[in-house]
């Protein structure tokens, strides 16, 4: 029993057009989030490499003795 | 109640604000992003429809030309040169940016060589019966190679204008930093679209 509805049941007839859907569902499911995560990672390293900076250019110079 | 509020306030250290990447670097990666989901859609759709059509009548699909792979792949070579010219533009910006002016100008020669030389390409396969309304395959082919030719064509204007603006000694490394990403963007995404419409 198929439903037609459904793009997988109507044009995924053979083995190999089902393994692109699912391939290409993963694909656009997972490359969001993918960018995403790397925007957060670049933003939180770049804070932490910012951050550092400000800390050494704030400490106090070391004395002579 | 609001004097405890206020004392309370003072006494805490104002919040910082860093800015982490300059506005323009910021804008071009989200764009950049937005664009790498629509061409994502377009690529996942041009799949799904390869893998049926091969799956049922072969690939190309019966009565449609075979696209050029051997001269797309010397046009690919120097739109990726055209994006190699551009990172030793920005090392040499770095050290003396008016030795940046040469490599910047190789990399926008490369560039609007890719473009042109797709345009040919163009006129030849429509003159074989490759159309958009030929076949699917023909709608899919100019709709993916033609969007990334018109962002082609687009990077192509930024980088004119920034070139103009490093000969005038008014490029800032911000504006160089947009202007490359977006590039970068160009010529990273087309092996992609090469290796899946035309291998």
């Amino acid at each position: 029993m198929t439903a037609l509805a459904c793009a997988v049941c109507y044009a995924a007839k053979d083995d190999a057009s089902q393994l692109a859907f699912l391939i290409m569902t993963g694909f656009m499911t997972g490359l969001p989030l993918l960018l995403l995560g790397a925007g957060i990672y670049w933003v939180v390293r770049r804070m932490r490499r910012l951050e550092e900076q400000e800390r050494v250019a704030e400490a106090p110079a070391p004395t002579a003795d | 109640m609001s004097g405890k509020v206020l004392q309370l306030s003072q006494k805490m250290p104002a919040a910082r604000r860093r800015q982490i990447a300059p506005n323009g670097v910021i804008g071009i990666t989200v764009f950049c992003l937005t664009e790498t989901m629509f061409f994502a859609g377009l690529i996942s759709a041009h799949t799904l429809f390869r893998m049926q059509t091969t799956a049922t009548d072969g690939w190309p699909p019966p009565g449609q030309p075979r696209l050029p792979i051997e001269e797309t792949a010397l046009n690919s070579a120097a739109l990726l040169a055209s994006g190699v010219f551009l990172f030793v533009a920005h090392q040499r910006y770095r050290a003396a940016a008016s030795t940046a002016m040469r490599p910047m100008l190789a990399s926008l020669f490369l560039g609007a060589f890719f473009v042109i030389f797709q345009g040919v390409e163009w006129v030849a396969l429509l003159g074989e019966g490759l159309t958009m309304t030929s076949s699917a395959h023909g709608g899919f082919f100019y709709l993916i190679v033609g969007m990334h030719a018109i962002h082609a064509a687009a990077g192509l204007l930024v980088l004119g204008w920034a070139y103009l603006r490093l000969r005038r000694a008014e490029l800032v490394l911000s504006q160089l930093l947009t202007v490359e990403i977006f590039w970068y963007f160009v010529v990273l995404l087309w092996p992609i679209l090469y290796w899946r419409v035309y291998l």
